[in-house]
């Protein structure tokens, strides 16, 4: 058998602490105990492969599964799944959530006192191609308010969730979109400590991929942990 | 390249993650139920959590909610097998909430007597910890496994 892939922990750096007292739900739900660091056995080195499943491709379209249009932005979100060493991450799930244009999400706990869309349920999935590449139409997403302290607003965002190849590589994150004047007020966007680790949240305006007369583009491109090279990397 | 930082999946997770075919695992062999609470660091329900399943020894995958009203969960499975001499029977379970900003990785073992073997990963938790991570048999194929955020038998969780 082969050798296992060896991931660095170095990537561990760029996540936020479990406890952020600024956001406020974290101070219950973080544990007190230090983690308990451990080596990388075949169970962190493997995971679900979801190959071609049931992923059709009116899920990577977020505008279309209504009687009619949603109203709001309409906007393309697209970018490459890569690793640490800028390799794409071929044929792996990608799924997105996301409120409506008015900043209300379809779900029963949202009280938040603004528009549903008929028209917009806000879920999306698409497998990555051969180079990585994953695309979204969708509707741009309100801000919206929350709990968290007085007078709080969410950045506008678009939760992703990636799994890459193995458990260890797995991640949820949320996508924000450049400019946005809540950044400094945002507890759980600052919960990640390094500038320039929060800037790689930021998808970037994308004229390329704009399609005129029809939709504005966003690029965002999603690096995961990636194992070292090997030298039967090397070697070709 | 670096990566890409982690961020909760938040209160609205439903509406993109859940789906009916995750919420049992897929495998032959002997099916086992396991279920549980999982818990803040005051021993409240968490009725917003999101539980994710990785069942190495046969590749399956599961995904569900916690209980809305009273943060229980309950998943089926077939019980799992060791992978190496030492290596004791396990499921990988990854949590994710709203107050999660990164997933917290916990693994769930079968056999009492693995807090006494040389499991690799067991054997680095300290001894008294350990049985936080053994689900506890309830008889007929049922298994019992809190999770429990912090606080009184705060669950150890991993760092991989
Ligand atoms: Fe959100």
């Amino acid at each position: 058998m082969s050798s296992l892939p060896v991931y660095s922990r170095e990537a561990l750096q760029a996540d936020p602490p479990y406890l952020h007292p600024p956001y406020a739900s974290t101070r219950l739900r973080s544990p007190r105990e230090p983690l308990v660091i451990v080596p990388h056995t075949l169970s962190e080195l493997s995971g679900p492969a979801f190959g071609h499943s049931d992923v059709r491709p009116e899920d990577a379209d977020l505008t279309a599964h209504g009687q009619g249009q949603p109203i709001g932005e309409r906007i393309i979100v697209h970018g490459r799944l890569l690793d640490e060493k800028g390799r794409a991450i071929p044929n792996s799930l990608v799924e997105v959530w996301q409120a409506n244009s008015t900043g209300r999400y379809r779900h029963a706990r949202d009280q938040h006192d603004a528009p549903l869309d008929p028209n917009f349920f806000g879920a999306g999935r698409c497998l990555t191609d051969a180079e990585g590449r994953y695309q979204f139409t969708t509707i741009r997403p309100g801000a919206y308010p929350w709990g968290n302290h007085p007078n709080a607003w969410r950045p506008a965002h678009i939760h992703f969730s990636l799994f890459g190849p193995c458990f260890l590589t797995r991640l949820v994150t949320q996508m924000y979109f450049p400019g946005d004047p809540l950044f400094p007020f945002d507890p759980i966007f600052h919960s990640v400590p390094d500038a320039k680790a929060r800037e790689r949240m930021i998808a970037r305006f994308d004229l390329q991929a704009t399609r005129p007369e029809w939709a504005l583009g966003f690029r965002f491109d999603i690096v995961l942990r990636g194992p070292e090279e090997t030298p039967m990397e090397h070697g070709r | 390249m670096s990566v890409t930082p982690s961020q909760t999946v938040g209160p609205y997770f439903q509406i993109g993650l859940i789906h009916e075919r995750w919420s049992s695992l897929a495998g032959n062999g002997e099916r086992i139920t396991i279920e549980g609470s999982v818990l803040d660091a005051e021993g409240v329900p968490v009725t917003d959590a999101m539980i994710e399943i990785w069942q190495p020894d046969n590749k399956a995958f599961g995904r569900f909610a916690t209980d809305p009203s009273t943060g229980r969960f309950a998943f089926e499975t077939s019980r799992p097998v060791s992978m190496g001499p030492d290596a004791a029977a396990h499921l990988c379970v990854g949590v994710f909430a709203r107050g999660l900003l990164k997933r917290l990785y916990t693994r769930i073992y079968f056999d009492p007597t693995a807090i006494n073997g040389n499991d690799p990963i067991l054997s680095l938790v300290p001894y008294a910890r350990r049985p936080t991570l053994v689900a506890v048999s309830t008889g007929d194929r049922r298994y019992r496994f809190d999770i429990r955020f912090a606080g009184e038998g705060e669950t150890v969780f991993l760092e991989c």
